[in-house]
């Protein structure tokens, strides 16, 4: 961790990050936001011995990035909360989680561990990439939110996109939790190169910033970005519903995609901003391996996000997976952009 | 039974640890000062502070009260281990209470949360530091802060009505009422505000609220010499204008800002004077009016009055993580928090700039200055490569010159920020013979000295 000490001593310790930081304001501890990561990254640099408190605290960090874009030194307290994940695992100490996350992909190239394959929403024939773009389904939508997958695939296929001969998980679970992902990094490239493919087009958050930070040679786009641009294409109605929409962390803090997704949205229904968006979007709690590592703050987290939410819309639309699901399972009506799209074509 | 054990009798083990990596997140604030509890303790009621504080007491043990601990000098940072006491659990308003004008609130409440909650009511509570959106309203009465509005509406004592204190004892007493004044007795409401927790422990406060302004209006003027500015500060003040705001901010600073924040794109210059004027519509006009012609006599140039809402807030925003954001002119160096909160007089503040100034080039480090000018309190910073011992030695040289300096010409070591423990050995220096009175009233309340030890200059 030495190496990050430029890093870490850029905090000044002003506490900016305390009243943004999702998992403090549902926890108030110190050591449970950015600042107190800081704290454990500078003295896991200086000799701290980890403790049963460190490793939970680095990895209950959601990555939303809030304490990144907030903070006035300048800081990256998600670079260092990151590195030090990695250098706790490289002492030994990753979690049950953690392995269990890395067994399942090892095991069946997905972060969901399910054994069967990954294209059976696939329903009508598959294209394979001679577009040069080629649609990276992910693995929530291959295996959880087949429709999701299902009505992606039927907007972009109209435009010749294909799909890969094997896709698997594209690494971002593992990435974020501090562990290897360069295999499945390796073995996705491939795919792509030979697909002849320019440019990914994922309809997920996660898997889109794991491919703008991670991989080399290939264009990314969001499923929002790609829409966007070819609205008048798309032969769109007007439906008679009311939608908001939750910013995923990883599409508008992290890459700043605010207004591709809500000009696809403004085209088909009537679009409400939510109390807090765009670069002040609270998180869904879902990111980091929190949901899975420690699901009850994630969902304290979502629920949080309910405050949010405008009064009289039918749906909260979002354009993430994760986001989808975490947010689903607090009550709230989620729609995937792909959906809303779809139900909008003649 | 352990301490430990007799803690998880009154607060269930969530709201306990013990973890070390967990204490060490308690060990500073945002001050370079450091030193690790044994025990951090979550409270959600005055009932369990007490208990707490009993614990303490019977094992002879320090006991420190936190908020955010967002202080710049060490205040909440428990020199002598023993249990800190993180107060944000506490964090709720009790009462709005707009006809007697006040409010009840816990001290773990941040304090833009109560002035988000006031603005629909109308009100506000003025006192309004830089930390606002992460400041708790428990830290800021213990260090009897301010900010940048204090030119007008002065500080955190004038707004205090009452408050609960846990004493050293665990008895909990009330210092005030919902009266707007009173001559009962001795004041320990004013006793309280600023003792650091070193005296009792802040479990609820009884606060005045003040009606918002109509308008605001603010001026922006910029200067090619930093102590021409300064002298426009007095100048303004010798006219009868009472400005809400008075900010200085020297060249460094506005860099900072502007790297803060690209959009605002203030004039490279040697310093810039922000002045916001509040109040009726027809004489916030004219006072911004009278302002902006009182800098350009003394020298401004670009003299701009703002009126825009927004344009305001963003400026105020930027202006408020000026001390943070410096970090970011040069990424091999971190801003320290340390003799950055000296006052002096009015009158003094062009010589406190000079002296600033020729502290800087003896010692050769650069020391921005920026701070609440109409109040004559000054905040300069310096920022060091923290990895460099060196640097550290240099820092703390120039640090001693500027309270020395400020004290020579009558001022304060501290204008807002707190004493802590990063300028107790400043208190014989400007306190004289006061601090044994001081010391006599810490040894008659808590004789065995566990309330936040070694802090405002005491042992």
């Amino acid at each position: 961790m030495r190496e990050y000490l430029p890093e870490i001593v850029k905090c000044v310790r002003c506490g900016r990050c305390r009243t943004v930081c999702p998992v403090q304001q549902v926890q108030s501890w110190e050591f449970a936001g950015a600042r107190g990561r800081m704290q454990m990254a500078m003295g896991l640099a200086s000799g701290l011995e980890p403790s049963a408190g460190m490793i939970k605290n680095i990895l209950t960090c959601t990555t939303c990035q809030r304490c990144v874009t907030e903070c006035p030194s300048g800081a990256d307290p998600q670079q260092v909360t990151r590195a030090a994940r990695h250098k706790l695992v490289a002492l030994g100490h990753a979690t049950p989680h953690q392995l269990e996350m890395q067994e399942r992909i090892r095991n069946t190239g997905n972060s969901l561990g399910d054994e069967s394959a990954r294209t059976t929403w696939i329903t009508g024939p598959r294209v394979l990439g001679e577009s040069g773009y080629v649609y990276f389904a992910g693995c929530l939508a291959s295996y959880r939110y087949q429709s999701t997958a299902t009505a992606t695939y039927r907007i972009l296929e109209k435009f010749g996109v294909g799909l890969l001969e094997d896709e698997q998980c594209c690494g971002s679970p593992l990435f974020r939790m501090g562990l290897d992902a360069s295999e499945l990094i390796e073995h996705n490239s491939r795919q792509f190169r030979e697909a002849g493919a320019h440019t990914i087009i994922v309809g997920c958050a996660g898997c889109y910033s794991m491919f703008r930070e991670r991989y080399n040679g290939f264009d990314v786009l969001h499923l929002s970005e790609f829409l966007a641009d070819r609205l008048d294409e798309l032969s769109l109605s007007h439906i008679d519903i009311s939608v908001t929409y939750h910013d995923p962390c990883h599409l508008g803090r992290t890459y700043g995609i605010y207004d591709a997704p809500r000009k696809v949205i403004e085209k088909v229904c009537t679009f409400v901003e939510m109390k807090a968006s765009k670069e002040n979007a609270s998180c869904c709690g879902g990111g980091g391996g929190v949901r899975m590592g420690y699901p009850a703050l994630s969902g304290s987290i979502a629920e949080e996000l309910k405050n949010n939410i405008p009064d009289g819309i039918d749906y909260v639309v979002t354009s993430c997976p994760l986001c989808f699901r975490n947010l689903s399972d607090t009550g709230v009506k989620v729609l995937d952009l792909a959906e809303l799209v779809l139900m909008a074509m003649k | 039974m352990d301490i430990l054990a007799k803690i998880q009798n009154i607060v269930p083990p969530s709201r306990i640890s013990i973890d070390p990596a967990e204490l060490y997140c308690y060990s500073s604030d945002a001050s370079y000062i450091k030193g690790t509890p044994d025990y951090v303790v979550m409270p959600s009621t005055t009932a369990e502070v007490s208990e707490i504080v009993k614990i303490a007491q019977k094992h002879r043990i320090p006991i420190v009260a936190r908020g955010a601990g967002t202080g710049l000098a060490g205040g909440a940072v428990p020199l002598c281990g023993g249990i800190v006491l993180d107060m944000s659990r506490m964090n709720r308003i009790l009462d709005i209470d707009i006809r007697n004008l006040q409010v009840l609130v816990e001290p773990g409440l941040i304090h833009a949360d109560l002035n988000r909650t006031l603005e629909p009511h109308g009100f506000f509570f003025p006192p309004d530091p830089g930390s606002s959106e992460m400041c708790t309203l428990g830290g800021l009465i213990a260090n009897r802060g301010s900010g940048m509005r204090s030119v007008k509406y002065g500080t955190v004592t004038d707004y205090v009505l009452d408050l609960e204190v846990v004493m050293p004892d665990g008895a909990v007493i009330r210092t005030g009422g919902m009266v707007m004044k009173s001559a009962s007795g001795y004041d320990l409401t004013a006793l309280m505000v600023g003792s650091e927790g070193t005296l009792g422990i802040i479990t609820g406060a009884r606060l005045k609220i003040h009606p918002l302004p109509e308008t605001q209006a603010a001026v922006m003027a910029h200067f090619n010499e930093l102590e021409a500015a300064g002298r426009t500060v007095s100048a303004i003040m010798e006219k009868g204008i009472v400005p809400s705001a008075c900010e200085l901010m020297d060249s460094t600073t506005i860099k900072a800002v502007n790297s803060y924040d690209a959009n605002l794109n203030i004039p490279d210059c040697e310093a810039m004077l922000l002045i916001e004027v509040d109040g009726a519509l027809c004489s916030v006009e004219s006072d911004a009016a009278r302002v902006a012609e009182c800098c350009r006599e003394l020298g401004a140039f670009d003299v701009t009055i703002a009126y825009s809402e927004p344009e305001m807030k963003e400026l105020w925003a930027a202006r408020r993580l000026a001390g943070a954001a410096v970090t970011r002119l040069n990424p091999g160096k971190t801003r320290v928090y340390i003799g950055e909160d000296i006052a002096v007089p009015l009158s003094a503040i062009p010589e406190m700039l000079i002296e600033i100034r020729n502290i800087s080039d003896r010692h050769g480090l650069n020391i921005m200055t920026y701070g609440h000018a109409g109040d004559g309190n000054l905040h300069t910073g310096m920022a060091i490569d923290t990895l460099d011992d060196e640097q550290w030695e240099v820092l703390e040289k120039t640090a001693d010159d500027i309270h020395r300096a400020a004290l020579r010409l009558n001022g304060t070591v501290s204008g807002e920020h707190g004493i802590g423990s990063a300028r107790g050995i400043y208190m014989n220096l400007e306190h004289g013979c006061a601090m044994e009175v001081m010391s006599s009233i810490k040894q008659a309340l808590d004789p065995h000295n566990i309330m936040n030890p070694m802090k405002v200059g005491l042992e």
